[in-house]
């Protein structure tokens, strides 16, 4: 005897005479077995939260417990596919998004070939045996966590999705997993060891670097190029696996990024960039409530690929998107608004999806890790208001977009005054275990460059560029130097896009040279003016011109410049 | 057949809350015949057991708890759709206003329509020339774009709407309008 709905007003919808059932139980409602969750139980009352358009839902209709908390189905597959919040196929659902349109269930069949032999002791996070035809990376399938014992039975060859691969003391193992999406996965420990995620943006590696396992936040107003910043970091950092969750954004944008890597290639692997990607799409205009689940679906998909020993990263846009489902349901429920009317426990939701982020040792003994990028869109521009404020406490690096580089066409508009990483000491420690020594000095070199031109800025607007000294007005040539010669990086640029360390050392070192040299020069008497009008197209071009190895040619035009403005004398 | 319910329990702002009613679902178009005979048309905004929320699209100026009846099509507000539409002129609900007949279509289509599959879309690409210059050279517009008109009131947003509206091509033909 299901249990049956009374209460409709949108997505929250309430029902009883469910039976038992447990906060976030998954619940069908009605003809179409719309899927929706458990939010609160009272007196036998259930409130439920529908993930699909609830129009036509009447009091009566029936409404059946899942006997599960909202999970996901994890499998093979999942690489070079695009997804709804509930990790539902898109790329199989057709042209309009009608309720019940995405729940087909795939029949491929997958070539499983074993890694183990019946009668192993195995134990949880072991590996169990590989996928073959996966795709460029190996998918590995392993025992699940809190399992233990011998190995009673094994599949080889073909295996669908509910074929049981492996029987291990009694319980059945199947190709395909399903996981509670709130619930993190458990691993052996945390790794405190630091390793840097490579972003592939200069700005970001060689000044705000965020550590594998780190969280980042990106906040920017309006237009300031948030998307196409998070874009080349999908396409472009040094990751396994790449989560890229389009979270209330615009459709025409994800299809946008969807196309390009499809196009692009893998400068790792020589296979397809999207060989590496889930794109998990919750549109502006697709159900507001899978919305609110998307964010927690990517990180389970991402941490599924940890539990693999792969480094993932898990990119959202935005999570601003994803705070406005949790307001509009929570002024549904009539919980009591907090600050800007957002629910009280925004923080702590925050605090759930950005603390999921980690590199650890997993069950099997293997190195993964799981680095979060989330977007904030903080309306108005107003880096206070509540999203942005709590996004700060829980990230270690933020990468703040400043309006007025974008106005000035100055991308990625990073700001270097705004933003902060926690990470950098430990990436800086690591660059040197590397055997990158300079690495730690050229940071804070750049970092004083930027922040002395910035101080001299605003005071020749006060007074004028004329009234200051010539060691004062290079220093205000070294700002515009290292802006345009190193912190630019076009993302529709086919040289420069990449990035990469080797290139960036080599961007550094040549411009520091060109100043160091310019300063020698005003100290030795040549006038600033001089300096100021000296063509240092060469130099600023560098970065479009050299490959992401081309250190030699770097140097070659470094030297070129400056016997120019040793000319100068 | 049609059932009509006359239990109107309340009546507040633009909202009636109307009791005994079943098999009422969420966001259905509701027709509501005044005492006087006048029509008008209302949307579901909630049902809780056996009531259901409506919201009056044309306000409830005028009617009184007796003699409002209230019928539930079971459908959402759809309106039909084809070329009948061209050089027409209509309110809100597709009710014609220039005194033409009303707007016919092969089908109806529900207003609200549903989500496009992200992954069936195209990254648009194809320049709409506006002939507006500005546009044209600097926030260039590309069909399947959006292009919202930011202004302050006094400014002749209209009518530079209206003239990218008549004057646009895209592909050599005229984009929309015309």
């Amino acid at each position: 005897m299901p249990g049956r709905v009374v209460r409709v007003s949108g997505p929250l919808v309430e029902v009883c005479d469910v039976g038992p059932v447990a906060m976030h139980d998954l619940i069908a409602l009605g003809p179409d077995s719309t899927p929706s969750e458990v939010v609160s139980i009272r007196d036998g009352l259930v409130s439920v939260q529908a993930y699909e358009y609830t129009g036509g839902l009447r009091p009566g209709a029936a409404a059946v417990p899942a006997g599960r908390p909202l999970s996901v189905r994890l499998g093979p597959g999942l690489l070079g596919h695009v997804f709804d919040g509930l990790l539902r196929s898109l790329t199989a659902a057709p042209v309009f998004l009608t309720p019940g349109a995405t729940a087909h269930d795939s029949d491929r069949r997958w070539r499983f070939e074993p890694r183990v032999r019946v009668g192993d002791q195995v134990e949880a996070g072991q590996l169990l045996g590989v996928v073959a035809e996966a795709g460029a990376l190996e998918h590995r399938v392993l025992v699940p966590p809190g399992l233990d014992g011998p190995v009673e039975s094994l599949a080889d060859g073909k295996c669908g999705a509910d074929t049981v691969v492996a029987t291990i003391s009694g319980t059945d193992v199947h190709l395909f997993s399903d996981w509670p999406v709130r619930v993190p996965r458990p691993s052996r420990t945390r790794l405190t060891e630091v390793t840097p995620l490579r972003t592939g943006q200069r700005v970001l590696d060689l000044l705000y670097p965020v550590a594998r396992g780190g969280a980042a936040a990106v906040p920017g107003g309006f237009g300031t190029g948030k998307t196409v910043l998070l874009q080349q970091i999908a396409k472009w950092c040094d990751a396994d696996v790449i989560v890229y969750v389009g979270c209330g954004e615009r459709g025409n944008e994800l299809a946008e990024v969807v196309a390009e890597l499809f196009e692009l290639t893998d400068p790792r692997t020589g296979g397809r960039l999207t060989d590496r990607t889930v794109v998990i799409a919750n549109t502006s205009n697709m159900p507001m409530m899978a919305r609110e689940a998307s964010i927690y679906t990517g990180v389970a998909v991402a941490e599924y690929y940890r539990d693999m020993g792969y480094h993932a990263v898990v990119i959202a846009d935005s999570t601003s998107r994803w705070a406005e489902a949790l307001r509009e349901f929570a002024s549904r429920t009539g919980a009591l608004p907090a600050e800007e009317g957002y629910p009280a426990d925004l923080a702590s939701a925050l605090a759930a999806f950005y603390e999921r982020a980690g590199c650890v040792e997993t069950l099997g003994g293997a190195i993964g890790s799981v680095t979060i990028i989330g977007a904030v869109s903080p309306p108005g521009g107003d880096m206070t208001e509540p999203v942005t404020a709590h996004t700060e406490r829980f990230v270690r690096v933020r990468w703040t977009l400043d309006r007025d580089l974008a106005y000035s066409r100055h991308y990625p508009a990073v700001s270097w005054s705004g933003s902060f990483s926690r990470d950098a000491p430990a990436v800086g420690d690591h660059h040197v275990r590397a055997g990158e020594h300079e690495w730690p000095a050229r940071r804070a070199r750049v970092m004083t460059a930027l922040a002395e031109a910035d101080r001299l800025a605003a005071l020749a607007e006060l007074v004028g560029a004329a009234a200051l000294s010539g060691p004062e007005r290079v220093a205000l040539l070294a700002g515009r130097l290292l802006r345009d010669g190193v912190l630019q990086q076009s993302a529709l640029s086919t040289v420069d896009a990449a990035g990469g360390d080797e290139k960036a050392a080599a961007l550094v070192a040549a411009v520091l040279a060109v100043v160091d040299e310019c300063q020698r020069l005003v100290t030795a008497g040549v006038p600033a003016e001089v300096l100021e009008e000296f063509d240092f197209t060469a130099l600023v071009r560098l970065r479009e011109e050299a490959g992401p190895h081309d250190v030699e040619l770097i140097g070659r035009r470094r030297d070129e410049v400056l016997a120019g403005l040793r000319r100068l004398r | 057949m049609t059932i009509e319910f006359t239990g109107v329990r309340e009546l507040r702002g633009p909202l009636v809350v109307v009791g005994g009613v079943e098999g009422v679902g969420w966001d259905e178009f509701v027709r509501i015949r005044l005492d006087s005979g006048e029509l008008r048309h209302g949307l579901v905004l909630e049902v809780d057991h056996d009531l259901a929320v409506v919201q009056v699209l044309e306000g409830t100026g005028g009617m009184a708890t007796a003699g409002t009846r209230l019928e539930f099509t079971g459908q959402p507000l759809s309106i039909p759709v084809g070329t009948g539409w061209l050089g027409r002129t209509c309110d809100g609900r597709g009710a014609p206003v220039d005194g033409g007949p009303p707007v016919f279509g092969a089908r109806r289509e529900p207003v609200a329509g549903a989500p496009l599959n992200p992954t069936w879309r195209e990254a648009p690409a194809e320049q709409v020339l506006t002939g507006v210059s500005v546009i044209d050279a600097l926030t260039t517009l590309v069909r399947g774009q959006k292009l919202p008109l930011f202004s302050l009131p006094g400014h002749p947003h209209l009518e530079l709407a209206t003239q990218i509206a008549v004057q646009s091509t895209a592909g050599g033909e005229p984009f929309c309008g015309g």
